[in-house]
């Protein structure tokens, strides 16, 4: 399989550092990070990953909003979103649904396992 | 490989198909921006060659769409400009690489070899099957390292029942995938190779690997068990060794992130210590409310499992209505912070539970998946097509309740619909009804199951826009057979939208698509193409408004003279185009100069005033192959033939 490229939006530096190199060491995944839904709307349309990993809780432009905007966008509203939270609430998880969202990953998760499993869920093997 | 050529100048075109052809390359070809994309949708390329500047659709919008639909495979886009930021636009938009006029002929072919290689074109390890090793590098097949020779055609077809291998491949298929478009054998041909393919893999001691699936297809069999373990070629690391390799990582993180942890910790510790004097500040909890909720989704990254465990029972405590009882907080913060200060343990078990859930969402489509939205109140029925479907790459969306249809037209529009006749609630025919009469569904394909036969209930289906039916029992190969027959025809067909709002025919853009479309089938399966000009002369005296209301009137008469699946399009202010694919006319002035006297007649009679409208209207037509190969050239013959009906 080659190489995917995934982009992974979190304003919290710890979660998107462990995220970046467990997915460097396990799948040889090539990641790019944005500390925010701003930063990270306009980096999915030029750097075109195959993935993108998105935080819920941010400040100002949180996930739901990012994902919206992700949607708006013809470059990039056939990616598919994993959205990553602490906490799944039911409630939450059909907004996400109507927005589109293909999974949600809750945190904490384990490095080894990470890559592993947003294959799975996209389908990917 | 097959490669798509999308460029209007056709010397290029031709001295480059020559040249790829010699290298065993199947290349199909077109100058149009808009059948380029067509051609891309019909068949699966693994390269597509684009001019930037190109009639009908310009490259890079085509580019951009293409990758939009998911369109994997390389794309090299050619052009006369050669500044940076159409550089960056035509790589943003999804191009592998950007050639600037003029350039040699071999810096081009270089370069499409160069991209064909591209791992991301071929992510192409050794496809295996017991013995056998195929590099699809090196288009090199080896049984017990013995290479066996294959043509172009024979690699081909392994190459493509070893990289899918429960996968049923149909003759049509095989043809889309294998032969250009203007290329296309019949099934003998198919048969032949695949015999000598056999024959060949036979020799080498790879026996009995192509299975024929009777009345379906070609299908690789599972392949033997291996007579003794294989070697590790070059050890590579295993997944569980990745996996350590990863956690160790994380936990070598920690310190690094331990400031960033501390704040966290901190923002805690205020909110215990103002717990001392309560009432608790809104500020100072919705500071710690954060805190926690933050350490709950990272402490458990570095192997900190419990401390996760504490955070989000401390997030839970601070979002209780009545923050009372403060002890307990204090007491859960001085457990974490102990947790904190004394960091990760080496460890390598999975830190934790870690747990991904997929939404239930409308699935995407992927590539060349056609979805089908089966309704039938049989629930029988639907679990067979369940199974059967989905090993030829059709997603099925099923539904038993026919009131549920439009909600699931809308969650996940289909490329087809099949129909039960009988259904409880709506019947069938009156379901499809509506849906022709919304205009996002009067092109989507409806194919009825019925267990009737009766020449009147076949009649009503036609009537109601079905496009065709199939009787109960369902016999898998007949059913196959005909989804896919409408299915491709349907993507064919399916244009962008363009209808004239005078007349309601397909304006010209959309007719010019409609027309070459058309054409492009009469290429593909020789079949005549008839092309009829009517034109309104300019000399009648007619006031607009009513050269307007013959239009229009036209327009309303010509679909019950022709039939569906011909092209009709208001080509002009006074001018329809209608192109009729193997038309059961022998001479289109016969067929149509009749009836359309006719109906000038009628109209003759109701109007007032003494307009000699048989002069007024002129025919004229042309034929394809007979005529011209191309719809201008048809067009202008049938201009030099315009002359009066009757």
């Amino acid at each position: 399989m080659a190489a995917k490229r995934i982009l992974i939006i979190d304003d919290e530096a710890d979660v998107r550092e462990i995220a970046k190199v467990s997915l460097e060491i396990t799948k040889n995944w090539e990641v790019t990070t944005a500390a925010s839904g701003e930063e990270g709307a306009a980096l999915a349309a030029t750097y075109r990953p195959d993935a993108i990993l998105l935080d819920v809780v941010m400040p100002k432009v949180d996930g739901l909003a990012t994902l919206l905007k992700l949607g708006e966008n013809t470059e990039t509203r056939h990616i598919p979103v994993i959205l990553l939270t602490a906490t799944l609430r039911l409630a939450t998880q059909q907004s996400f649904v109507a927005a589109g969202a293909r999974a949600v990953l809750i945190k904490p998760f384990d490095p080894g396992l990470l890559g592993g499993q947003i294959e799975a869920v996209l389908g990917w093997q | 490989m097959k490669i798509l050529l999308v460029d209007d100048d056709e010397v290029l075109i031709e001295r480059l198909t020559n040249d790829l052809a010699a290298q065993h390359y199947v290349v199909d070809t077109t100058t149009d921006g808009l059948l380029g994309w067509e051609y891309a949708r019909s068949a699966p390329y693994d390269l597509i060659v684009l001019d930037i500047d190109l009639p009908g659709l310009d490259g890079l919008s085509l580019c951009r769409r293409l990758r939009q639909t998911g369109y994997a495979g390389a794309i090299l886009l050619l052009t006369g400009r050669g500044s940076n930021s159409d550089k960056v636009e035509g790589l943003n938009a999804g191009a592998d690489d950007y050639l600037v006029k003029p350039y040699t002929l071999t810096e081009l072919a270089a370069r499409l070899r160069a991209l064909l290689r591209r791992p991301t074109v071929m992510s192409s390890p050794t496809l295996r099957w017991g013995q056998l090793r195929c590099d699809p590098n090196a288009n090199l097949v080896t049984v017990t390292d013995q290479t066996v020779v294959l043509s172009p055609k024979e690699y081909g077809l392994l190459e493509l029942l070893l990289r899918h291998p429960a996968r049923i491949f149909s003759n049509t298929v095989l043809l889309e995938r294998l032969w250009s478009a203007d290329d296309s054998p019949g099934e003998e041909t198919i048969r032949t190779h695949i015999k000598r393919l056999r024959r060949k893999l036979k020799q080498a001691g790879a026996d009995d690997m192509i299975e024929n699936v009777y009345g379906m297809g070609y299908r690789l069999k599972p392949a033997p068990p291996a007579a003794e373990p294989e070697l590790p070629q070059s050890n590579p690391p295993s997944e569980q060794v990745k996996a350590e390799a990863a956690r160790a990582a994380a936990i070598a993180a920690f310190e690094r992130f331990r400031p960033i942890l501390g704040d966290r910790m901190t923002a805690l510790r205020q909110a215990a210590a103002a717990l001392n004097q309560p009432p608790l500040p809104e500020e100072v909890r919705s500071m710690a409310q954060g805190a926690a909720h933050k350490l709950a989704g990272s402490l458990g990254l570095f192997g900190l499992t419990e401390g996760s465990h504490l955070a989000r029972r401390l997030e839970d405590w601070l979002g209780q209505s009545d923050v009372a009882e403060g002890a307990e907080f204090i007491a859960l913060v001085e457990q974490l912070d102990a947790q904190l200060t004394a960091g990760p343990r080496e460890i390598s078990a999975p830190l934790g539970e870690s747990r991904i859930v997929p939404l239930a969402g409308p699935p995407r489509p992927t590539d060349n998946q056609y979805r089908v939205l089966a309704i039938d109140d049989d629930s029988l029925i639907l679990a067979q097509l369940q199974r059967l479907l989905p090993p030829w790459g059709l997603d099925v969306v099923t539904l038993n309740d026919p009131r549920q249809t439009w909600a699931a037209l809308e969650a996940s529009p289909p490329d087809l619909v099949l129909l039960d006749l009988d259904m409880p609630y709506i019947r069938g025919v009156e379901l499809c009804r509506q849906l022709r009469q919304q205009e996002r569904w009067q092109t989507l394909p409806i194919l009825f199951l019925t267990a009737c036969r009766e020449a009147t209930a076949v009649y009503e289906l036609y009537q109601a826009g079905a496009d065709d039916y199939l009787p109960k029992p369902i016999l898998e190969p007949e059913l196959v057979n005909r989804l896919f027959q409408r299915l491709e025809r349907g993507r064919l067909l399916q244009t962008l939208a363009g209808t004239d709002p005078l007349t309601g025919l397909a304006n010209r853009r959309k007719g010019t698509i409609e027309l070459d479309l058309l054409l492009h089938l009469a290429h593909r399966y020789p079949q005549p193409l008839s092309l009829v000009l009517l034109h309104l002369s300019p000399d009648l005296a007619l006031t607009p408004d009513s050269a307007k209301d013959l239009m229009v009137a036209l327009a309303a008469v010509l679909p019950t003279l022709t039939r569906r699946g011909d092209a009709i399009a208001r080509w002009g202010t006074q001018e329809i185009l209608i192109g009729a694919l193997a038309p059961t006319w022998s001479s289109p002035q016969d067929a149509l100069g009749p009836p359309l006297a006719q109906f000038l007649a009628d109209r003759l009679r109701s109007s007032p005033g003494n307009l000699d409208l048989h002069l007024g209207l002129h025919l004229g037509a042309a034929t394809f192959p007979t005529d011209g190969h191309t719809l201008d050239g048809l067009y202008r013959q049938a201009t030099h033939r315009l002359a009066p009906l009757g």
